[in-house]
């Protein structure tokens, strides 16, 4: 039995419905939800939350509309709004929200994030949301999975980031839509667990959950930590990953470190390390991915070694990742950032390039102004 | 008779809807940003009963229902890729927006084709293609309209 199979007690390319445990939206999503649930619905039958994480505070005034719009709805069905404490995702873990869950869905693509908690979670459109906020259920086929298995442990200049990346471009040409990936013998820390199921959809795959054991799989990859480089994924694909060493001293406009990817504590510590006491060379923006995190940046003296080193720290939430505010790209620019999408067009400019790598990769990079390994040893 | 807008591989919902336009939930406005920047000209020159044919993996990425959303506002009938992102499927699907998986490689841009979405046959002159159509649970969720008046009709997801 695959780990998908033992959750949803069910076989694989079966399909059914199962209740959800949890329901959760963003600013960006709920918008639509409220306008489907709304034509079939009247109460909320799902333990639910919304959270503003991708616009927040208002930069305009449809944008406000839109937000006073969700807080109203939020009000009537008794639903808690949060707001700019940081990525959806990440609170949904911090809070503990996901914990003794099954099945959780989220209207963001991310959601998967919350696998690292060996829970189903999927993230789905408005509508889909908007039924399962009004029956309390939703339907799933279960998927086939795929076993990503870690032999060994990684190189100190090696991150989550980098195995992820090395994974998606070894599936780049296997069919991995409605499929999940189970993780197992991982040796990296929750925050970087977090990391890797979060990176599992740009595989294509519908969920990412890390466990101990299971069999059934449809396909097994092994990744030897001990070899791995560190890596970047080339424009305009996740799957076009490289190592370092192949693109160095590609010239950078801008560094991106944070996200739901890599914006927990542990991965901006990694960058404060390598930035401490030197001076970026290139516009470097932090993202938190919550209000906790910042606050452990503050408490710890992270804040200071970012700031004096000439980072700007952006408040939490998803920032410059989907290119509506906070760093978007102008026309021709070359960004590196720790996000886990680098789509043409996704950060800003269609006419940008996106490279994404690791936190301790991205400050390497920052404080030469040009893509820079971190093994550089020179 | 359906005009064919061919797209390549990988084609994600920031490129039908990209995140700087997409702040909105009117379904007109949305038809005028599809492909704002991927393709210009879309918006602006499809008609209604237009096809979408795209090539491995159309839909990636975030999970903004505005991308079918989009498409379904701009009157196009139906999306056909080698195979989807599994939350625009979905999506589309919800919305009622039908779908037809395949090999798509004959098919080119501008080709003018008739397209049966319940049996899968795609006609461009004498040539016939045969895709897999939607069935089961997901036939009957487009044609009713969409998942939500399937609902309303059924006042429950009838699956098992």
């Amino acid at each position: 039995m695959t780990l998908v199979e033992d959750i949803l007690g069910a076989r694989t390319g079966e399909t059914v419905v199962r209740k959800v445990d949890l329901v959760y939206a963003h600013d960006g999503t709920m918008p639509l939800i409220i306008e489907a649930f709304r034509k079939a619905f009247t109460q909320v039958r799902a333990n639910a939350y919304v959270f503003f994480d991708h616009v927040f505070p208002a930069p305009t005034v449809k944008v406000a509309n839109l937000q006073k719009e969700i807080r109203d709805f939020a009000r009537e069905h008794g639903i808690p709004v949060i707001q700019g404490q940081g990525i959806c995702h990440q609170l949904v873990f911090e809070m503990g929200l996901a914990e003794n869950a099954k099945v959780v869905v989220g209207a963001d693509s991310h959601t998967p994030t919350l696998g690292a908690l060996g829970v189903f979670a999927v993230g789905m459109g408005a509508t889909d949301t908007a039924v399962a906020l009004g029956l309390g259920k939703t339907w799933l086929r279960v998927p086939e999975s795929v076993a990503v298995t870690f032999e060994g442990r990684p190189s100190k200049s090696v991150m989550a980031a980098d195995a992820m990346i090395s994974v998606i471009t070894s599936l780049r040409d296997y069919e991995m839509n409605y499929k999940a990936i189970e993780f197992f013998n991982v040796p990296f820390e929750l925050d970087e667990r977090l990391t890797l199921t979060n990176f599992s959809v740009e595989a294509n795959a519908k969920t990412g959950i890390i466990g101990d054991y299971s069999e059934g799989h449809v396909k097994e990859l092994v990744v030897d930590l001990p070899s791995l480089p560190p890596m970047v994924a080339r424009p305009h694909h996740p799957s076009n990953g490289v190592p370092v060493d192949d693109v160095e001293g590609t010239p950078v406009d801008q560094v991106f470190i944070g996200s739901c990817t890599n914006g927990r504590f542990e991965h901006i510590m990694r960058a404060a390390e390598v930035l401490a006491g030197e001076e970026v060379a290139v516009r470097t923006i932090i993202g938190p991915a919550s209000i906790n995190v910042y606050r452990r940046m503050v408490e710890t003296g992270i804040a200071k070694v970012l700031i004096d080193a000439g980072a700007v720290i952006l408040p939490p939430g998803c920032g410059p990742c989907l290119g509506r505010h906070m760093g978007v790209a102008g026309d021709g620019e070359r960004i590196l950032s720790t996000t886990n999408r680098n789509f043409q067009g996704r950060m800003g400019s269609p006419n940008a390039e996106i490279y994404l790598s690791s936190p301790i990769t991205a400050a390497t990079s920052a404080l030469y102004g040009e893509i820079t390994s971190p093994e550089g040893g020179a | 008779m359906s005009r064919v807008w061919r797209f390549g591989d990988n084609v994600s919902t920031d490129a039908i809807t990209p995140g700087r336009y997409n702040l909105t939930k009117d379904p007109a406005e949305l038809a005028k940003i599809a492909f704002i920047e991927a393709r210009p000209e879309f918006a602006r020159e499809v008609v209604p009963g237009d096809v979408v044919v795209g090539g491995r993996n159309f839909g990636i990425g975030s999970s903004r229902e505005s991308a079918p959303l989009s498409l379904k506002a701009a009157g196009v009938s139906g999306v056909i890729a080698q195979s989807f992102g599994r939350i625009f499927f979905r999506n589309a699907v919800n919305l009622g927006l039908p779908l037809l998986i395949g090999d798509t490689s004959p098919l080119r841009d501008g080709d003018i084709v008739e397209v049966n979405w319940e049996t899968g046959e795609v006609r461009r002159g004498k040539e016939v293609f045969q895709f897999k159509p939607l069935d089961g649970f997901l036939l009957d969720v487009v044609r009713s309209g969409g998942i939500i008046e399937y609902i309303r009709r059924r006042g429950d997801l009838c699956i098992e």
